[in-house]
């Protein structure tokens, strides 16, 4: 090794006349491979460029749609489902009640935690299929606590099981969200019924509030959702149960396709034990109003300062 | 876009309109006299009648369009019985005509002849406690009063207060349909369409939707490439 450097010496200055230096060689390799590298980083990109049209890449957030701006959205979506998915669907825009703002209330005594609620988000929000996905954790806690951390959500035993008691965990809809806050492009907002919704167009997937969120309530879309056309659930709202795109985040809307047109949500519509119960807040004759007037009300991690609309009530 | 209000949250007219229209639906028979509809209402102990309660408050904008009913789902029927290991349903007064009531069974151990296999499990009460000796086809009240099948909930919140006052705030038994009642009904449940009258303690119940968590079991995610 002692005589390595005198041969590159000689070899550089040689290669000032005749033939390609080693240092030639490495530095055309390292391009070539830098080159290489590039494109492949930008692959996803390009690959992601081709499933996007021009009109989705330039459409408006949905603040500032104009009706017939928003009308061809709607039908490019529908159209879309129907290619992606074979089936048709309608998507509409479902609006804010005046003079209603949404709180749901859910009866720790009673439920059993037997899941449908979670499944019948699965079905209602057009999951993905193979996951299982729902907007519902339902969450196995040991009586004597209220540390969401102590839930579990894989028991598969027959329940309720000794010395415990099941809470359903879904998007509170806080009064002060925090997901809200830290969006950094304003996809999630909060509107006039309590109900925090998402564009899932503007979403840019940085998952931000999915971290802010203290309630694990925000799901990101790993990948497209795959749904049998015979299970498409057609009956779509634009911020609601449409199908979302690969890379955004969703979570519970309180089911606003259907609360908005005065329905029940459908996990309340599953609910066997009657655990649920939803309605408007501001009408002193809804039962939400009686229930907390009048039974034992719990806000999950108070503390925080979040105002969530939905509560947890005991019997008693 | 719908410029609905506010919904009318369990009614008391509604709920009792609901009920006056299951009577006639349910044909009951002469001897069983209608529901008492003034008495339902007096049921809520908290001390205000449903029907009491009347939109005052500044946010209550003012009542439109027609109200949608609260309909009541009529109750299970009574299940059939076992008469020597075979399943039947008649009439209840068909063998009860002829045999003269034994009112101090308490017990489905020493239902030996008929009723074989009816699980019982609803405290010290006798048969005649909620069945009425002289008409087996009816429910009886403590005071006497006859209520069908189809309609017990008035003879169960006789002991379950608490719970019928929940249920009358639509805090017990679920309801479905519509929160706006301006937009659509409602369809309530009974207290026998969840609770087995003779054993009526909730069922435990297997889940049998789960998520499947990536981390937890790999094998069971179909996710594809990642």
């Amino acid at each position: 090794m002692s005589d390595g450097k005198p041969l590159r010496v000689e070899s550089a200055v040689g290669s000032k006349g005749a033939g390609v230096s080693r240092r030639t060689v490495t530095k055309g390799l390292g391009l070539t491979l830098g080159l290489a590298a590039f494109g492949a980083a930008g692959l996803p990109l390009r690959k992601a460029a081709e499933r996007i049209s021009i009109d989705e890449l330039l459409q408006k957030h949905y603040k500032e749609l104009s009706d017939a701006d928003f009308e061809r959205v709607l039908q490019r979506l529908e159209r879309e489902a129907q290619e992606q998915y074979g089936a048709p669907v309608e998507i509409k825009d479902h609006r804010p009640l005046k003079g209603v703002k949404f709180g749901y209330a859910i009866n720790l005594s009673l439920c059993n935690g037997n899941g449908k609620c979670v499944e019948a988000c699965h079905r209602e929000n057009n999951h993905d299929r193979a996951t299982n996905q729902s907007y519902i954790r339902v969450l196995e806690m040991p009586k004597g606590t209220m540390d969401m951390e102590q839930g579990n959500t894989t028991y598969s035993h027959a329940v309720p099981a000794k010395d415990s008691y099941y809470m359903p965990v879904q998007c509170l809809q806080c009064d002060n969200p925090p997901c809200v806050d830290v969006c950094p492009v304003e996809a999630t907002w909060k509107e006039r019924d309590g109900i925090v919704v998402i564009d899932y167009q503007w979403c840019i997937g940085c998952r931000y509030c999915q971290a802010a969120c203290p309630y694990h309530a925000r799901r990101f879309n790993w990948k497209q959702a795959q749904i049998p056309a015979s299970e498409i659930n057609p009956q779509q709202s634009y911020l609601s149960n449409r199908v979302r795109p690969q890379g955004v985040v969703e979570k519970c809307h309180f089911c606003l396709h259907r609360t908005r047109e005065g329905k029940v949500p459908a996990c309340m519509e599953a609910c066997p034990t009657g655990a649920r119960v939803f309605g408007n807040l501001l009408d002193p004759e809804s039962e939400i109003r009686w229930v907390l007037e009048n039974k034992r009300v719990y806000v999950l991690k108070e503390e925080l300062g979040t105002k969530p609309s939905l509560y947890y009530f005991f019997d008693a | 876009m719908s410029r609905r209000r506010f919904t009318v949250c369990m009614r008391a007219g509604s709920l009792l309109v609901a009920w006056l229209s299951l009577l006639l639906a349910s044909g009951c028979r002469p001897d069983v006299r209608p529901l008492d509809v003034e008495s339902n209402l007096e049921m809520d102990v908290t001390g205000a009648k449903t029907a009491d309660i009347v939109p005052g408050s500044a946010n209550a904008a003012p009542r439109r369009g027609s109200v949608h009913p609260v309909v009541l789902a009529p109750a299970p029927a009574p299940g059939g019985i076992h008469v020597n290991g075979n399943g039947s349903s008649i009439a209840c007064g068909t063998c009860h005509a002829t045999r003269a009531a034994d009112r101090s069974v308490r017990s489905s151990a020493v239902l030996n002849e008929f009723h074989e296999g009816l699980v019982y499990a609803h405290g010290e009460l006798a048969c005649v406690s909620c069945h009425d000796a002289d008409n087996y086809d009816a429910l009886r009240l403590a005071d006497g009063r006859l209520v069908p099948y189809s309609e017990p909930m008035e003879l169960c919140a006789q002991c379950h207060g608490p719970q019928m006052r929940d249920y009358l705030h639509g805090a017990h038994g679920g309801w479905n349909g519509h929160w706006d009642l301006e937009a659509g009904p409602r369809v309530r449940n009974q207290c026998t369409h969840c609770h087995d009258p003779h054993a009526p303690a909730f069922p435990r119940m297997q889940p049998t939707f789960k998520p499947k968590d990536r981390f937890l079991e790999p094998e069971s995610y179909d996710g594809g490439s990642h």
